[in-house]
Formats: structure tokens, sequence, C-alpha cells
């Protein structure tokens, strides 16, 4: 499913080897409008089926008498990698789960299959890549926003953000902030600026002259963390199951202070606030 | 303060670095620090569960070089580039996700966040927590530490 599709236009299949099964677990799909597109009892209908029908989605029994069922997504994948899966077996422990996450298969249900609980899974899953290309796209806008909305409610002052390059902003500016989001997508948010623009933005607040790193720290801890929270709250409001919570902020200062990108897509946008510039940067991976 | 936070920190180092090549491993130090200090290699993981707090992984830059280069089948590590510090990235990923194996085996469940890191010549690091377990730990003489900052701790 490269790109995602839509819950109800996957392509679902079914094998197990009990024609009984097959037909609940059919109905429990088609009551809650999803596609079945194919259904198998055997190895070599499955085989056939599958060859015929490229499904994007399967749902697979675990003990079959040809073939288990972990087998059989290794053989599937030989013919077509493309599609997800979730094992169904009236058996589950530790050795199995473990197994199944090996294989990269994407779900496990126990029988007797709860409707809710099937349903939940498979939608899950086939949601999972459109929600995380729709994080990708939609979530600067929202960090941009909250950025805007906590620098105007404690400041009084306005924000523009203008783009920059990835290599323009390889080194810190001095002062870094940052907080890890934990959530189906975990990942990271960063502030950036200068001393002086950290003091300036302390001293607005506070209105006192001068303060210490110390309490530069606490104030853009606090800032930051304002700013992701309140984007986090939005993303979680659009019910894509991001499940996003906030780790407690680091702040790092120092010379030549760097902050690495390498193990992670970092989006960076530059905030011209009337302090100076502050390096806005969000990252979200896969999780597992 | 509860001590007994550092035992998942230490038992995630005994258990991964020797998968990585390491052969001895151990805590040579532990001390108590109202913050963090560090130089040259930092890497910050946040916790969140039934404890909250960040724990910063220091390693001295050239002890970064010398473990990413282990990590990276011996491959020389002169520069810390985008590879090495993909590479110390993904090690203090291993060691606080085992650590969270550790913490739940213990009835605490907690998340980790993704790593963030971070190089300078003298870094200050501010972390949430107003007291920091230092662990000094060494794989076959190569030093680094483990910052524990747990919030609520004093």
């Amino acid at each position: 499913m490269p790109g995602g599709v839509n819950v109800k236009d996957a392509r679902i299949m079914i094998v197990d080897d009990s024609p009984f099964s097959v037909a609940l677990i059919e109905k429990m799909l088609q009551t809650n409008g999803l596609n079945v597109v194919a259904k198998a009892t055997n190895k070599t209908d499955m085989i056939n089926k599958f060859t015929e029908e490229k499904p994007d989605f399967i749902t697979m029994d675990l003990t079959m008498p040809e073939i288990n069922g972990f087998d059989s997504i290794k053989l599937l994948r030989t013919i077509d990698p493309n599609f997800k899966s979730i094992m169904i077996s009236s058996l589950k422990d530790e050795d199995l789960t473990e197994e199944s996450k090996k294989l990269k298969i994407n779900g496990y249900v126990q029988k007797p299959v709860k409707e809710d609980e099937l349903i939940n899974t498979i939608k899950n899953i086939i949601n999972f890549d459109k929600n995380y290309l729709e994080l990708l796209d939609e979530h600067q806008a929202v960090f941009q926003e909250s950025f805007v909305d906590a620098v105007n409610s404690m400041t009084r002052t306005r924000v523009s953000f203008k783009e920059k390059k990835e290599e323009e902003i390889k080194f810190s500016m001095g002062f870094a902030v940052a907080i890890g989001i934990i959530g189906t997508f975990p990942g990271r948010f960063f502030l950036d600026m200068s001393n002086k623009t950290l003091t300036a933005f302390t001293r607005s607040i506070t209105g006192e002259e001068s303060n210490s790193s110390e309490e530069k720290a606490h104030f853009i801890s606090e800032f930051a963390n304002i700013v992701a929270g309140n984007a986090c709250s939005l993303l979680n409001l659009t019910d894509k199951n991001y499940k996003f919570r906030l780790s407690s902020p680091t702040v790092f200062y120092g010379e030549e202070l760097t902050v690495s990108t390498a193990n992670l897509k970092t989006f960076m946008i530059v905030a011209e606030t009337e302090f100076g510039e502050i390096i806005i940067g969000t990252s979200f991976s896969r999780g597992e | 303060m509860d001590v007994s936070n550092v035992n998942p920190f230490l038992q995630a180092c005994t258990l991964v670095l020797p998968q990585l090549g390491f052969s001895s491993v151990k805590k040579v130090n532990l001390t108590v620090s109202d913050k963090v200090n560090a130089q040259g290699v930092a890497v910050s993981v946040g916790i969140i569960g039934d404890i909250k707090g960040t724990v910063v992984y220091n390693f001295p830059e050239e002890n970064a070089k010398k473990i990413a280069s282990k990590m990276m089948m011996g491959m020389e590590v002169s520069v810390f580039d985008d590879m090495a510090q993909s590479a110390i990235s993904e090690l203090t990923n291993m060691l606080t996700a085992n650590a969270s194996i550790e913490f739940s085996k213990t009835g605490k469940n907690i998340n980790i966040s993704t790593p963030t890191l971070v190089t300078g010549k003298e870094l200050g690091i501010k972390v949430s927590a107003s007291k920091v377990l230092v662990v000094e730990m060494e794989a076959d003489g190569v030093k680094f530490y483990v910052n524990i900052g747990i919030d609520g701790d004093a």
C-alpha cells in the first residue's frame, strides 16, 4: 500500500482452513463496510487467489494442515511483498507474538474473534501509512500556529516565517531546547536561538535587565513546552490515533553547539520574532 | 531520590554493549549532581509513564568516535560525522529501550522519546529534574556518563 489507501478501499483477503471461520470473519468485515476480495481455505487456493487479486491486506490463520500461517506469509511475499497482514489464531503466547513481530506481521488477534478488536486492528493498520504521511504534511503548520499564538499571548509581538535550507542551519545559534514526543509516531521538537535572542525574549517576559543562563533555560523550557503541548493537543484532536505526549524539555547551551539531524529527517523553519530568529525543528518517525 | 532507578540503566549497558563487541562493561562511579555537566557529545532521551524525566548520555568526543567505530564493525571514525552521530543516537535508543524493559519488570511502565544528539565544546545542559544521578561507565576502557534525571527527585 504505497502512500496508503482508505480503509473502505483496501482489498482484503481471508485465509483460514475452516470455512466456518472464513464465513464469520467475512461477515464481520462486510458488516463494517470493509471490502473482502478473496477467500481461501487451502494452500493452492491461497496462492491462486492471491496471485489473481493482489490484495492490500490479509487475515491469516496460524494453524493449517498444509502450511502454517507464518510460512504462508513468507511464501506470499515472494509473489508480491506489498500487503499488510494480521494473524488470527486460537493460540497466542509470547513466542508466537515474537515470531509474528519478527516477520513484520502487523497485528495478532486471538480466536474467538471479537468484532470490535478485529475491525479496530485492521483499520489502525491500514490507516497507519496514510496518517504518517498526513502528519508529515500537516504538522509544520500546526507547530507554527502554536508558536505564533504563544508569542502573541505572552509578549504581544508578531512573528513571521521564512524558509531556510537545511545546510544553512547546521550549527546551533547558542541555545537549543529539545522536547521528546511520544506516541504512535515518536519524534522530537526543538527550538534554537542565539543567546542574544533568548536574553531579549526572556527580558520581555520577566522585565528584568539580566537573567542567568539558568533563568533563561527555565523560561525557554516552559515556552517550548507550551508550544509543543498546544501543537500536539491540536494534532491529537484530529482523531488519527496519534496519542502524542511530551517528555520534559532539555536545554543545551554552549560554544560551537550543533544539533544533529542525522538519524531522522528534520523539518525546519525560521521564525522571525522581534527578539531575533528562532528555528523551529520537528521530526517524526514511523515508530516500530 | 530513588537510587534504584540506576539499576535498569546498568543492566541495559551490561546487556547491550557486549552485543556490540565490548567485552568488559563496568560502573566506575555513581554521584549525585544538581546539574548535568557534559563535553563533546550529549544525547538526551525523554521518559514518560510511571516515572517521568530525562536521561542524558554524555561521551567525550574521542570516546564517541571509538564507540561508533566499534558499532560500525571497526570502521575508522576520524570525524564525528552523520554516520557516527546516527550510530551513537541508535546506541542511546537501544540502551534506553532496554532500560524501559528492565523498568517494566519492576512494575514501572515507561515510554521513551526519540534521542536528540548535540555536540559542543563546553555544554551546559538543563533538565527538568532538580537532581541528577550521574553514572560513570567504562566499556573496554572507554568512558561515558549516564545522567538520570527523574522529575520530582530532590
